[in-house]
């Protein structure tokens, strides 16, 4: 076994005796140079794996196994060997620079540290490298950044920081956790072609992890796809995501929204398995549609199939399958401009309210979105795309009645529409709903589900006893949840769950118009897709229509017969959905077009 | 069952808890097991040791300190208790209200829970005591009123998390005025808080209930107290000390079980330390 990174067998497990595997029979060589994209969905190892290789798995952890980095054994590793291999040799870009930097300290403070605990420098030779480190970031004017606190950075460049402060130790080996999730699209793709650039230029082997395999294919050689703790596909980049042998890395890469796609992404049917759980057998084998007998009883080992390695008993041969005909979810309703169902005419909202302290200087804070003009028909779903920050959620919550406008006129149903909730009439209420970014804060966690989807019953219904029962169990049924849940509280269920109960308690008001705010951003994609293919049914089934806020084209693709396009609070671009993404009249949409999450079939090939 | 398990788990919990239902048994049951007439004075009987008969002496009246002791604790603890109620009742009401309101109520809520950080209220406490008379029910509603603003305090913090939170927006899209949102979304929310909050208070109120009567503001002759017995023997330390340490001992351990047992339901509760904590 050779190669600058070598894992040989690696387990991870509760550090307790007979302790479940977090992570099992790892095995990895990494050259020189070469970049590894590792995906796979939350909670499956992936960050564990970083640690591990860092020589520490965290908390309450043993790894056992062999880690080499550069020569050097790190799970046997004493302390001190530890201290110089860590930044010296291997070195990581967390996730969150924000979080990881000191507030308190200047960026000019936390290299000097980082360069005096690593390198041998003099005092000015630290000042002439820290400077080197932020120019090779590509910040502009150095002296400047390094006399910054962090709070004077914005994402970006926090994030170069935190790149630069992984590079003062000069290490070889470079480990990315998620280094570009938290940040906007132009940010990232700007992130994306520094750390491509630097690794090139420096020759530096990189471990990249990431869910969004639009990253993992731009920047990497070689993928490895994890699940439950294991690397069950591993091999050079364009093998795996164009004829992957595994079958769960199959199903994750149908599960993606797909611009080129005209069909909607197919969602994978159950769930992972917990990690530390005891299991025999292929961990995939219970979601597997070619599992046998033998899957569930023999774990597989890796071996190679075409030019990957595959842990998997029946690996699938030949590129990925086009998608089951499943069509788009476009109703054969023409839209009626003259009838339209909402109507936002002239629309201004500002996300800060003026303060006391405002008035009295006579001033206002400037509005988050301004002149925005839009009309949906009845039944119809319209996209709202937008980056964050761009006042995307603030007109959704304007048109739901929790946030005031500050100048313009709504109507709804050919009725103008008062933009306070509590001054709008009982129709008004009823019809319009809303479901919420992140199903964690948007159901109570002291509720049963029964108690959250009886409310809203009561509410709008006049709804009791038996009546009520009733329809809560339809209710259930609808989202696709068993009526067993019902007396679950959200705590016991997972995000993709949850989300079903918070769609079905919008449903439950019968509403026409569905708001909803980035619903699947805080999900898997393989969840994601499942809730994208509920929604696009329960329109077929119930007619409503739908206001759908995303970052990401790929995702509402699918769902909207028309985009509206927003940039700097303004509209930029609007059409039918089709049109927009094939001639894109705006530089704003272009660009969103080109970083659209999941990825474009045959765009941006590494060379 | 589970939270009870919890409290007794912890050392300092299973510790606290026996000692206060110690204390709650002793109290129900004292006026049926206490050995003497707890008010007959007896020229014959002043200043006497422990014995058989008088097991913790008399006192300078030659009245039986044990039969006081048992049944001195009684009128503190049901007032504290019904002060501490109305205190978590007003107190949490207004913090939520103010917290979901904002604006000026919310205003005016905080102004006065500084005033009041800044007014020593037991002198407070005591001018109403004097002025309007130091019955049962003008107690409990100054007290009440006081601790109220600390309850208030906490609720209010609790309320701001809460409100941010899209379940509440949720309900408020739903049209729901404020009185439902408050009480079917943010109450079962704050409710273990609550309960740990006004547990704490409890044992705060029964010490300054105490001092009140220890400066006869508060149960008044010939009614046992803890307080009065201790002001009333603090003359004759030397003499028979029982008298004054009895009450003493009985007066600080109901306290500590009673703090004891509440910071282990909290713990039990799994809430957060800190904003219990911001209160005092």
């Amino acid at each position: 076994m050779t190669g600058l990174v070598a894992v040989e067998d690696l387990w991870v497990t509760l550090d307790r005796p007979g302790g479940g595997a977090i992570l099992g029979a790892i095995g990895l060589t990494l050259d020189a140079g070469q970049t590894l994209g590792i995906v796979g969905e939350s909670g499956c190892g992936k960050s564990t794996l970083l640690a591990a290789l860092m020589g520490d798995p965290g908390r309450g952890l043993v790894a056992r196994g062999r880690v080499r980095l550069g020569g050097t054994e790190v799970l046997a590793a004493p302390a001190e060997t530890l201290r110089r291999l860590r930044g010296g040799v291997v070195a990581l870009v967390p996730q969150n620079a924000a979080v990881t930097l000191t507030p308190s300290m200047t960026v000019g403070g936390h290299l000097e540290e980082q360069l005096a605990l690593k390198t041998d420098l003099g005092r000015r030779a630290r000042a002439d490298r820290a400077a080197e480190l932020v120019a090779a970031v590509g910040l502009q004017n150095p002296a400047a950044i390094l006399a910054r606190y962090p709070h004077q950075l914005s994402g970006g460049q926090q994030q170069r920081i935190a790149i630069a402060l992984a590079l003062a130790g000069g290490p070889s080996v470079l480990l990315l956790d998620e280094p570009t999730t938290a940040l906007d699209v132009t940010t990232k793709g700007a992130i994306l072609d520094l750390l491509a650039g630097i690794g090139a230029r420096e020759r530096l082997t990189m471990i990249y992890v990431s869910h969004d395999i639009g990253v993992i294919r731009r920047m990497s050689d070689r993928v490895g796809v994890m699940y439950a703790g294991e690397l069950v596909e591993d091999g050079p980049a364009r093998a795996v995501l164009e004829t992957p042998a595994h079958p769960y890395t199959r199903g994750l890469l149908a599960s993606i929204p797909r611009l080129d796609d005209p069909f909607l992404p197919r969602a994978m049917p159950g769930r992972p398995p917990a990690l530390a759980e005891p299991r025999p057998g292929c961990a995939f084998a219970p979601r597997c549609p070619s599992a046998d007998a033998l899957c569930h009883e023999v774990r597989p080992q890796a071996r190679p199939a075409g030019a990957q390695k595959v842990a998997c008993h029946r690996p699938l041969a030949g590129a990925v399958n086009p998608r089951p005909p499943r069509p788009a979810a476009f109703l054969p309703v023409a839209p009626r401009p003259e009838a339209p169902l909402l109507q936002l005419d002239g629309v201004e909202i500002a996300w800060h309210q003026t303060g006391l302290a405002d008035r009295l200087r006579g001033r206002r804070p400037p509005p988050t979105v301004s002149g925005i003009d839009l009309a949906l028909a009845p039944g119809e779903a319209l996209g709202l795309i937008g980056e964050s920050g761009s006042g995307k959620s603030t007109i959704l919550r304007a048109i739901a009645g929790l946030w005031p406008l500050r100048a313009g006129r709504m109507a709804f149903d050919g009725r103008p529409l008062a933009p306070a909730i509590l001054a709008r009439d009982a129709a008004a209420r009823r019809h319009i709903q809303m479901i919420f970014q992140n199903p964690e804060d948007s159901l109570n966690p002291r509720h049963s589900l029964r108690e959250i989807l009886a409310r809203p019953l009561a509410w709008f219904h006049g709804l009791t006893g038996a009546a009520r029962e009733t329809e809560v169990r339809r209710l259930i049924e609808a989202v696709r949840l068993p009526q067993s849940h019902l007396d679950r509280r959200p705590a016991d269920l997972s995000g993709g769950e949850r989300q079903r109960v918070a769609i079905a308690r919008a449903l439950a008001a019968r509403p026409k118009l569905l708001l909803c705010d980035e619903i699947t951003s805080a999900l898997d994609v393989s969840v994601q897709a499942a809730i994208l293919e509920l929604l696009a049914d329960l329109r077929r089934e119930t007619g409503v229509a739908l206001l759908f806020v995303s970052h990401d084209l790929a995702v509402v693709r699918h769902l909207a017969d028309r985009l509206v396009i927003l940039c700097a609070g303004r509209v930029c671009e609007s059409g039918p959905t089709g049109q927009v993404l094939a001639h894109p009249s705006h530089d704003h949409t272009a660009a969103l077009l080109r970083s659209a999450g999941g990825w474009a079939a045959g765009a941006a090939t590494p060379a | 069952m589970t939270v009870v398990r919890a409290i007794l788990a912890q050392p300092s919990g299973a510790i606290g808890l026996g000692l206060l239902l110690l204390h709650l048994a002793a109290m129900l049951l004292a006026p049926a097991i206490v050995p003497q007439d707890p008010a007959r004075q007896s020229a014959a009987a002043m200043f006497l040791g422990p014995s058989a008969q008088h097991w913790l002496g008399t006192d300078h009246l030659g009245r039986d300190v044990l039969s006081r002791v048992l049944l001195g604790g009684r009128a503190a603890a049901m007032t504290t208790a019904a002060a501490a109620l109305v205190a978590v009742i007003w107190g949490g009401l207004a913090g939520m209200a103010a917290a979901y309101r904002g604006g000026w109520p919310d205003e005016v809520l905080m102004r006065l829970m500084d005033a009041f950080q800044a007014v020593p209220w037991l002198l407070f406490v005591m001018l109403v005591a004097a002025f309007v008379g130091n019955s049962a029910p003008v107690l409990i509603a100054v007290l009440g009123f006081c601790y109220g603003l600390q309850t208030a305090r906490v609720a209010r913090a609790a309320t701001l998390d809460l409100v941010a939170r899209d379940f509440v927006w949720a309900a408020k899209a739903r049209g729901e005025p404020m009185a439902s949102v408050l009480w079917r979304e943010i109450l079962p929310n704050l409710r273990n808080i609550l309960l740990v909050d006004g547990a704490m208070e409890w044992s705060w109120m029964l010490l300054w209930f105490s001092a009140l009567s220890f400066l006869g503001l508060g149960v008044s002759p010939p009614t046992p107290d803890w307080g009065l017995m201790i002001a009333d023997a603090r003359l004759y330390l030397t003499v028979i000390p029982w008298a004054a340490l009895a009450p003493m001992i009985a007066l600080s351990s109901f306290i500590i079980a009673i703090n004891l047992s509440a910071e282990a339901l909290g713990k039990a509760l799994g809430l957060d330390r800190a904003l219990l904590r911001e209160t005092r």
